[in-house]
């Protein structure tokens, strides 16, 4: 029997399970676009929410010095710091997560981290020369935070 | 399908694929927008303006200001040659008035609290609880004025905690001078590097460059502190400063021709606050009067 004769054959050819194959195709197909939209998604906020936490984190390294470069130079000569206060606004939530931010006085890092999400650690470092930073940990759904230098102790207290 | 081409219509039934190439591109259009957008709306959300922080350079400029102001207006309250206390507030209070509208514009409360003035220790701010060794000045090559004044010698320390002035330079000590009180009056000790120069007692007054004591040459002190100190580079310390209050006059050149000056008469102590939206600084300013610019 030729090939050619049996290509015009539909005879073993059921409409329904061919409409199942496609059907079935095409749910495939676009379980997979989806799927890999969705991991390009999640890949896309955690690099969002790491670019965010370093801002945040320079941002707060940079009050944490002005206290610092302050309260030394007043010290230098011969003044005295009765209050140093700043407000800081951070958001509640980064790419839809709340976290948290770590004050580490003995590693003297700034730790970020995202709830529900472990590859979303950032780490940044402060240095100060003239006071400590009381270790503590902030919740972001706080939103509003308050950096004070505390005289009596030399420190720098955030809550 | 099949009725088409039964039917004899074979031509016309492969329309359908630019219909459906048509949706591909239309599709992968879509999904390009989608991702080009959300991109944008995550850049301009990014936090990256926030970090921009002035606070401590209008701190520092308010230090700077208000200590020159001090000093202006103790020259301004001095210009009769005595000095004149209302002169020396209105000159202050007009100051706070400037300040605080200059201050304003740039959307900082700035609030200045005159203190009284303080009778002037020899510590490095001036006051009781200042550092007690410091360097007055450095690389100085001569000093034409070297007066000491101590009005209440109740506010001396005794032998055990006495004030002491050293000359230094890179290879050592030159020359001291060491002030206590003993019986109501200022025990004046001299030495060099090696030895006793001279021992003297003083009521109020010690004038080191002018070899006089209370006012007057006799019974002709003589410090030497010219001999011991002329051609090398050297710098005024003082140790223990606060265990004694008075004025002092320190005036001459520097190794690079520069003149240098120091004289404390008074100590003021202004409280400063400075307030914006988002921070606030209260810091006390001690100033000491006339200061190094007279």
């Amino acid at each position: 029997m030729k090939l050619r004769n049996l290509h015009p054959d539909e005879n073993a050819v059921s409409i329904s399970i061919g409409f199942i194959l496609t059907f079935s195709i095409t749910v495939l197909m676009l379980v997979t676009v989806l799927s890999s939209f969705y991991s390009l998604m999640d890949q896309a906020q955690q690099t969002v929410t790491r670019d965010e936490f370093e801002i945040h984190g320079t941002d707060i390294t940079v009050r944490i010095a002005t206290i610092d470069t302050i309260v030394g130079s007043a010290t230098n000569s011969g003044s005295e710091i009765m209050e140093i206060t700043y407000k800081l606004s951070l958001p509640g939530k980064i790419a839809g997560k709340p976290y948290s931010i770590e004050f580490d006085n003995n590693t003297k890092d700034i730790v970020f981290l995202s709830d529900e999400r472990d590859e979303t650690i950032v780490k940044v470092p402060y240095y100060t020369d003239n006071v400590a930073v009381l270790s503590t940990t902030l919740y972001s759904l706080k939103e509003e935070y308050v950096i004070t230098y505390e005289p009596t102790t030399n420190t720098i207290q955030i809550f | 399908m099949r009725i088409l081409k039964r039917g004899g219509m074979r031509k016309s039934d492969e329309h359908g694929q630019l219909l459906l190439v048509a949706g591909f591109a239309v599709g992968l259009g879509i999904v390009v927008l989608t991702i080009m957008l959300n991109n944008v709306i995550y850049a301009s959300n990014i936090a990256s303006e926030s970090s921009i922080d002035t606070s401590r350079y209008d701190m520092a400029n308010a230090i700077q200001m208000t200590s020159e102001t001090y000093e202006d207006a103790y020259r301004y309250a001095m210009k009769d040659g005595s000095f004149n206390s209302t002169s020396f507030e209105q000159y202050l209070d007009s100051y706070a008035k400037l300040a605080s509208k200059n201050y304003a514009i740039s959307g900082l409360t700035f609030n200045f609290e005159n203190n009284t003035l303080h009778e002037p220790y020899f510590s490095q701010n001036g006051l009781a609880n200042g550092k007690d060794n410091w360097t007055i000045a450095s690389n100085i090559n001569t000093t034409d004025v070297f007066v000491l004044e101590i009005p209440d010698t109740s506010k001396l320390g005794n032998s055990s905690n006495s004030m002491t002035i050293t000359i230094t330079n890179s290879s050592g000590f030159l020359w001291s001078i060491e002030l206590f009180s003993s019986s109501g009056s200022i025990n004046v000790t001299v030495s060099d590097q090696s030895s006793e120069i001279g021992t003297y007692i003083a009521s109020s007054q010690i004038n080191i460059t002018g070899n006089k004591i209370d006012f007057i040459t006799t019974p002709s002190p003589s410090f030497q502190f010219s001999d011991h100190t002329a051609g090398s580079n050297y710098s005024i310390n003082i140790l223990n400063g606060s265990n004694a209050v008075g004025y002092c006059t320190f005036a001459g050149h520097m190794t690079s021709g520069e003149q240098f000056t120091f004289v404390r008469h008074w100590v003021g102590n202004p409280v400063i606050t400075m307030h914006s939206s988002e921070m606030r600084i209260k810091r006390n300013l001690p100033i000491t009067l006339p200061g190094r610019n007279t």
